[in-house]
């Protein structure tokens, strides 16, 4: 091919994937914001414990109700782990949801602390637990190239 | 040597966008809003400044030395292809909030009292694009590089036949 004809056609390609990456960026960064208020704003989010009567565990239940407001599909996820001294998972679990531009959807995660777990840490205690309680949060978009993650440890949180 | 008015021009506008504005913002914002965003949200922002004022003097320097040399000449694709680099490293280091070598992941981490706080912004799609805009700039300028050599060859011919003749 000619190298003139070559060199146009390059041209050309950069000046696309340029654009495309800035309507990219805009886009995804747009869904993210937005879909970071969408989770986090007044009564999207509640976690609450309760314990089970007859075996003695906790269960640590994760109620939300995120709202894309965004452009672009997003998948939120979120996850809670309890991590001992050494940073090593307790118990953690995890989950998300994909939701389509413009909609709602509501779920629950739950964390089942067993008894034997709650006495071993002595998580009974209102303080001084010597674990760490972990709330990750996460939205991605654009097929999970993009995103964002919030990791949240709270330090001797014994009293959930 | 011939002054390009069009490189000073551009020269400038670099700096004063990349150096000048980041060094009088740093003057302008109060020391407390520095130090409140370095301990709780884990980002040296007076530091980020500083680099970003020195890569626009980086920046600024490599486009007077591109404006000042022949596109025929083997330097102009040197100082060409250094541009590219630097400008995919420039790249890398706004996606990562100061850091190139995360190649796209920025991340913040603060604490407060016993709670720890970290925020992964992962941009890697974008740091992927820029690499290969990169690549594609950098094949262009050796195609003009090699056209604009191969002109400069022809044109020089019918002279070097002509000095001959004499």
């Amino acid at each position: 091919m000619n190298r003139k004809k070559v060199i146009k056609i390059l041209k050309l390609c950069i000046i696309g994937l340029a654009l495309l990456t800035v309507i990219l960026f805009a886009l995804s960064l747009f869904t993210l914001l937005n879909g970071l208020f969408g989770a986090i704003s007044s009564g999207r989010l509640g976690l609450d414990l309760d314990k089970d009567e007859v075996s003695g565990d906790w269960l640590l239940k994760l109620n939300a109700n995120p709202r894309n407001n965004g452009i672009l599909v997003e998948r939120v996820s979120f996850s809670i782990g309890i991590l001992d001294a050494d940073g090593q998972y307790i118990i953690a679990n995890s989950t998300s949801v994909s939701i389509p531009p413009g909609e709602q959807r509501s779920f629950s995660l739950t964390l089942t602390i067993p008894y034997e777990t709650v006495q071993k840490y002595n998580l009974n205690a209102t303080q001084g637990a010597d674990v760490v309680f972990e709330l990750l949060f996460g939205i991605h978009t654009l097929g999970d190239l993009v995103g964002f993650q919030q990791t949240m440890r709270i330090a001797g949180s014994a009293s959930l | 040597m011939k002054v390009n008015v069009k490189t000073i021009a551009k020269a400038a506008l670099i700096l004063a966008v990349l150096t000048i504005l980041p060094i009088t913002g740093r003057q302008v914002l109060p020391s407390e809003f520095f130090r409140a965003l370095s301990m709780q949200g884990g980002f040296d922002l007076a530091g980020l400044l500083d680099r970003v004022a020195l890569i626009g003097i980086a920046f600024s320097v490599l486009v007077l030395l591109r404006g000042h040399v022949e596109k025929a000449s083997s330097g102009y694709l040197v100082l060409s292809t250094v541009w590219k680099v630097f400008w995919l490293v420039f790249v890398f280091f706004v996606l990562g909030l100061g850091h190139p070598e995360t190649f796209g992941l920025a991340i913040l981490a603060g604490n407060a009292g016993s709670i720890e706080n970290i925020v992964i912004f992962d941009f890697r799609l974008f740091a992927i694009l820029a690499t290969v805009i990169a690549v594609l700039m950098i094949v262009r300028s050796i195609l003009q590089f090699q056209e604009v050599k191969l002109r400069a060859t022809i044109e020089e011919a019918p002279v070097d036949k002509a000095s001959v003749k004499q």
